[in-house]
């Protein structure tokens, strides 16, 4: 794994140095990726923003254009609201990019069955709290009006809820 | 922020509830360790987000298809009994149980096998539309008995109780 901070990376980079690319790459790939799925909701956008942005940052290190290059997590975080924010206004597609697609990032694969069964487990309260949170995407406030809860009791109960429910998953998993 | 992000605040970010998470954004974009721990998060939090209760809201419904997921209905009047397929490329599929009086002011649900009489699952006092209950079934409930009947219990505004009957033969095809 490549150990130089960002700032060499990005020197390194616009003096042509592939493997300064490759490192970036892999460096920011799973931090992109992530933004993408909490931003576009699925692994298959989230895998073209990667690319998208992974080549928009490349182009720019390779002409020098990245002002501030120790704050690189900056630029790709701006990167990646620009391309978020494109896609959505005007439904452009994002790139592609053959070389780039060979850059996968493994996704964490949850079953749902076993998920289901977690769920099932933990008590109502808590249930009722992580469905409300990640099905009917309320607020804490919304849950707590409606289940006569303050809103920082709705965010115990679903820190916990969502605790119980991991660990319920890590035992489940072969 | 420049201490790893806590478990909470990670939570409350894949929740949409936190206070800044452009500050959470910019830090795990700077940080490979809390971006692992919030992909753990968010993994269990986006497979929530899958996961239906049995009986759906408008709002719940209205939120699976804003969020474009593939969702097929169907309709069941009481006393149906029919095979319905689930295909493979399907993300929902609604079952409308219909037949609910306009004066129901709450319902009770109870599904069990048809072909043994087992139990599945029973739910006091679950969201209705005007005239109809909302059964959402999903992929991994193929790991169910096939032969579900479903009971709805209405209670009226008099205080009068009926019930309505469907029997809902699931067939989960395969790709």
């Amino acid at each position: 794994m490549d150990a130089r901070a960002d700032a060499e990376l990005v020197s390194a980079i616009a003096l042509g140095d592939r493997a300064a690319e490759a490192a970036l790459c892999a460096r920011f790939s799973p931090r992109v990726r992530l933004y993408g799925l909490k931003h576009l909701r699925d692994e298959e956008p989230a895998r073209d923003l990667v690319q998208t942005v992974l080549l928009g940052v490349l182009e720019a290190a390779r002409g020098g254009r990245i002002a501030e290059p120790a704050q690189l997590d900056r630029f790709v975080l701006g990167t990646c609201r620009n391309a978020v924010a494109r896609v959505r206004q005007k439904r452009e597609p994002l790139a592609s990019d053959e070389a780039l697609q060979a850059l996968s990032v493994p996704a964490q694969r949850i079953e749902l069955g076993s998920l289901f069964g977690c769920v099932g487990a933990l008590d109502e309260r808590g249930r009722t709290v992580l469905m409300l949170s990640f099905v009917e995407e309320c607020s804490a406030d919304e849950i707590g009006t409606r289940l006569a809860l303050s809103p920082g009791n709705v965010r115990v109960l679903r820190h916990r809820a969502l605790q119980s429910v991991r660990r319920c998953l890590a035992r489940e998993s072969p | 922020m420049s201490a790893h992000l806590s478990w909470q605040a990670l939570v409350d970010y894949w929740a949409d509830d936190h206070p800044d998470p452009d500050a959470v954004e910019l830090h795990t974009m700077g940080c490979a360790e809390c971006t692992e721990r919030s992909a753990s998060v968010g993994a269990v939090a986006r497979a929530l987000g899958k996961l239906l209760p049995p009986l759906l809201t408008p709002g719940m419904l209205s939120a699976l298809q804003a969020r474009g997921l593939r969702i097929a209905q169907n309709v069941f009047a009481p006393g149906d009994r029919r095979e319905v397929p689930f295909p493979v490329d399907l993300d929902v599929l609604i079952h409308r149980l219909e037949g609910l009086a306009d004066d129901v002011v709450r319902l009770d649900f109870k599904m069990f096998v048809e072909s043994t009489g087992a139990a599945i699952t029973a739910l006091d006092d679950v969201p209705f539309v005007q005239g109809a209950a909302l059964l959402a079934c999903q992929q991994h409930y193929a790991s169910l008995p096939w032969d579900a009947v479903v009971e709805l219990h209405a209670t009226h505004r008099d205080g009068r109780k009926s019930q309505t009957r469907y029997t809902i033969l699931h067939r989960f095809l395969q790709a």
